[in-house]
C-alpha cells in the first residue's frame, strides 16, 4: 500500500491494484486484472495476483507474483 | 448614354483596345450587363441592385461541390425552424389581428359572438400541424447537431492522441538529450582535471627556476600555487577514483506523458522476474526502478526504455524491503543484513548505439568488453553487462539477528525492522547503529504503565502466522516514527526519547505497511482492511474494508471528517514535541 497526494492504492491479494481517489471518494481497479470477465476466469485465463505496489506522482508500479511488474497511469 | 446608342458600344469598344475586339471577351461584359460595358452598367444601374448580384452570386464550381447531406429536412424547412418562436409567434398574431378587424368591418359584431367555424377550426387545425412539423425538423435538427458534435469530438480524439504521440516521442528525445548533456558535462570535467594537474605540473617546474620576475603574473601562480599545497590535502584530489566516476544528475526535465493518459491506461508490463516480486520502488516516474523477487536477484530498470541496467548482487539471500531514495538504494534481507547502493556508480549506457555509430573509440571499447549490445535492435532488450553495477556498493549494515522485514530511509536516517523483534535506527553518515528499540519491551512497559488491555503484546491472541512479518512495516520523519507490527498495532515512537508514545488499535491482522503524511496516517493489514487516522489522533478514523468501501465512502461524514482540510492539522514532529 502506498499513497500520494491524490489517492490511496494497495495491493490486496488480487490480480488488480484497489485504487481509492482521496479527493472524491471514488475507488475502482487498476491492473492487468480488471479486463478478465468472469467468463474468462471460468475459461481458465489467469493473471497473476499483486504483491507489491508502489505510486508516485500518479504513476503506478505493481509487481506480480509471476515476476512481471506493471506500469500504469492513475 | 442612353438606350438608344447600344448597338454602337461594341465597336466603339473595338476602337478603344484591340483585346476588345475579340468576341469572347465582348459577350462576356455584355451578358452580365445585357447591354453595355461594366462602366456604363453602373451608372444605369442602381448599386443595391449590383449588391444584390454579388451576394447572390454563385460560382458553377459551388453547385457542383455542395455536400452530401443526408438530413431529412431542407435548408429552408431548417431556416423556417430555427426562426425564433416570438417572432413568428407575433407576426402570425399582427396577421390574426388584421384579419380579425377586416372581419369586423365586413361582418359586424354577429359571428365574433358566434360559436367557432368550421373554417377557424381548420385554420387552427392548421397552425398546429404546422407547429408539429416544425417540431420535428428541430428535433431532427438538434439530432444532427449533436451528431456533428459527435463526430467533432472523435476528430479532437484522434487530434489529441497525435499530439500524445508526439509528447511522447519528445520525451525520449528529452531523455536522449539529457544523456548526452550529461555524458558532456563530465568530458568537461575531466577535461578540467587534466588542464589543472597540467597547470600543477607547469607551476613546479616553474617554481624550480631560481630566476624569478617580480611581475604581477608571477605573483598570481604563486598565490596559486600555494593553495596548490592546500589542494593536494583535499580528499577529493587524492582520491582519482571518486573524481573519474560519471556524474549521476537529477534529470532537470519531469516527464509528464503519465499526466496526460487516462487513469488506469497500460503504460508497459516488464517480465522482470521469474519469481514472486517481494519488493520494490522506484525514484520518479519514468525513472529509475529497483525490484527484488524470490529467486533472490535484486535488479535495476530504466522505467523509460523498459531495459534492465543491471543487478545488485551482494546479498546471501532474498531481499524483503528495499526502498529508492535519488541515487542511494537500501535494500533489507533475510540475510539480516542491510546494504546500500549508489546507483550514480552504475555504467550504464542507455544510448550506447547511438554514440557507437559515430564514434570509433567507443566502438573499439564495446568490441573489448565483447558486448556491443546497442547494434542489437530495440526489440530484444540486451542482457545488461555483468560488471555493471560493480561499484554501487556502499556499506553494508550488520547488527540485526533475524531477517530484515521492513526498513525506511530519509535523509541520514535509516530504520530498520527485524524478526527479531527490535527496530533499528542507523546513522548513514557514519554508518552505525546509533538506537535499538525494542518492541517487545515497549509493549510490556505500555501495559504496565497504563495498565491496558489493549496495548499488551499478545502472543496467544493471534496464532503466530508464518507468512506475517514480525514489523510489517515502517515510515521515519525527523525523530517521529511509525511502525506497524504483526499484532496488528501501529506504534508511534520517539526516536528522541526512544519511546513508544501512542498506539493504535484496531486492525485484526499483522500490519503490512504504513505510510503517513502531515495529516494523515493510513495503515493496510492482512485483515483487508486500510485504516485512516489523523497523524495527530490516537485512533482511527476511516476505515477501508474491502467489502464496505462503497458504504464508508458514501457517509458525508467520513469524506469531510478525513479527506477535507483539516484545520488543526499539523506536522508529525508536532507530535513528538508535545512529548517531553
Amino acid at each position: 500500500m502506498m499513497f500520494d497526494t491524490r489517492h490511496i492504492v494497495c495491493a490486496s491479494g488480487e490480480e488488480v491494484v484497489k485504487v481509492y481517489d482521496k479527493t472524491d471518494g471514488k475507488h475502482w481497479d487498476c491492473g492487468a486484472g480488471v479486463a478478465t470477465s468472469v467468463e474468462d476466469r471460468m475459461a481458465g485465463a489467469k493473471t497473476s495476483i499483486v504483491e507489491k505496489v508502489r505510486l508516485r506522482d500518479g504513476y503506478l508500479v505493481e509487481g506480480r507474483r509471476s515476476g512481471e511488474v506493471g506500469v500504469w497511469t492513475c | 448614354m442612353g438606350d438608344s446608342a447600344a448597338p454602337a458600344y461594341p465597336s466603339a469598344m473595338g476602337t478603344l483596345q484591340r483585346q476588345m475586339r475579340r468576341p469572347a471577351i465582348q459577350r462576356a461584359v455584355f451578358s452580365f450587363s445585357q447591354q453595355a460595358p461594366t462602366e456604363l452598367v453602373r451608372s444605369k444601374l442602381s448599386t443595391s441592385e449590383i449588391a444584390h448580384r454579388a451576394l447572390t452570386f454563385i460560382s458553377d464550381e459551388q453547385l457542383y461541390n455542395i455536400p452530401e447531406d443526408d438530413n431529412t429536412y431542407s435548408l429552408f424547412q431548417g431556416f423556417q425552424a430555427s426562426l425564433p418562436e416570438g417572432e413568428s409567434e407575433h407576426r402570425k398574431g399582427h396577421r390574426r389581428r388584421s384579419s380579425k378587424q377586416h372581419r369586423l368591418l365586413s361582418a359586424g359584431d354577429v359571428e365574433e359572438d358566434g360559436p367557432p367555424t368550421i373554417q377557424n377550426l381548420k385554420k387552427k387545425r392548421n397552425n398546429v400541424n404546422h407547429k408539429l412539423e416544425m417540431m420535428a425538423i428541430r428535433k431532427n435538427m438538434a439530432s444532427t447537431e449533436i451528431r456533428d458534435i459527435d463526430n467533432k469530438i472523435a476528430n479532437l480524439l484522434n487530434v489529441r492522441k497525435i499530439v500524445l504521440d508526439r509528447l511522447a516521442a519528445l520525451e525520449n528525445d528529452e531523455a536522449e538529450v539529457e544523456h548526452e548533456l550529461l555524458e558532456l558535462d563530465n568530458k568537461i570535467d575531466e577535461i578540467q582535471e587534466e588542464l589543472e594537474e597540467q597547470g600543477a605540473l607547469d607551476q613546479s617546474t616553474s617554481t624550480l627556476n631560481p630566476p624569478r620576475v617580480a611581475t604581477p603574473e608571477s605573483e598570481a601562480m604563486d598565490a596559486s600555487f600555494m593553495s596548490q599545497s592546500i589542494y593536494d590535502k583535499l580528499p577529493s584530489s587524492t582520491s582519482p577514483k571518486a573524481k573519474r566516476r560519471p556524474k549521476f544528475a537529477k534529470r532537470k526535465s519531469m516527464p509528464v506523458l503519465h499526466e496526460h493518459l487516462d487513469p488506469g491506461s497500460h503504460i508497459k508490463t516488464l517480465p522482470a522476474h521469474n519469481d514472486t516480486i517481494t519488493a520494490l520502488d522506484f525514484d520518479q516516474p519514468f525513472g529509475t526502478m529497483v525490484t527484488a523477487a524470490l529467486d533472490d536477484t535484486v535488479r535495476v530498470w530504466d522505467l523509460n526504455l523498459g531495459r534492465c541496467m543491471g543487478f545488485l548482487e551482494g546479498h546471501t539471500a532474498s531481499v524483503r524491503c528495499l526502498q529508492v531514495e535519488d541515487n542511494i538504494v537500501a535494500t533489507g534481507s533475510l540475510d539480516a543484513t542491510i546494504r546500500l547502493w549508489d546507483l550514480s556508480r552504475a555504467k550504464y549506457e542507455p544510448y550506447e548505439h547511438k554514440i557507437s555509430n559515430g564514434d570509433d573509440d567507443a566502438a573499439d571499447d564495446e568490441e573489448d568488453d565483447g558486448l556491443g549490445f546497442g547494434n542489437e535492435g530495440e526489440d530484444a532488450p540486451p542482457p545488461p553487462p555483468p560488471d555493471a553495477m560493480s561499484e554501487c556498493p556502499l556499506f553494508t549494515l550488520e547488527a540485526h539477528v533475524d531477517e530484515v522485514t521492513a526498513l525506511h530511509l530519509r535523509g541520514d536516517t535509516l530504520v530498520s525492522g527485524s524478526a527479531d523483534k527490535t527496530l533499528r535506527q542507523w546513522d548513514l553518515v557514519k554508518g552505525r547503529c546509533v538506537q535499538t528499540l525494542d518492541v517487545l519491551w515497549a509493549a510490556a512497559q505500555a501495559s504496565s504503565t497504563m495498565n491496558s488491555v489493549e496495548a499488551q503484546w499478545r502472543p496467544t491472541g493471534r496464532p503466530a502466522d508464518s507468512g506475517a512479518d514480525f514489523v510489517g512495516a515502517l515510515q521515519v520523519f525527523d525523530a517521529a516514527l511509525a511502525c506497524g507490527t504483526a499484532d496488528g498495532m501501529v506504534r508511534l515512537w520517539d526516536l528522541r526519547s526512544g519511546q513508544v508514545h501512542r498506539s493504535l488499535v484496531g486492525h485484526t491482522g499483522p500490519v503490512t505497511c504504513v505510510q503517513f503524511d502531515d495529516t494523515h496516517l493510513v495503515t493496510g493489514s492482512a485483515d483487508r482492511s486500510v485504516r485512516v487516522s489523523l497523524s495527530l489522533a490516537g485512533h482511527y478514523t476511516l476505515v477501508i474494508q474491502d467489502i464496505l468501501w462503497s458504504i464508508l465512502i458514501e457517509s458525508a461524514q467520513c469524506r469531510y471528517g478525513i479527506f477535507a482540510p483539516v484545520q488543526f492539522s499539523t506536522h508529525m514532529p508536532m507530535i513528538t514535541q508535545s512529548h517531553p
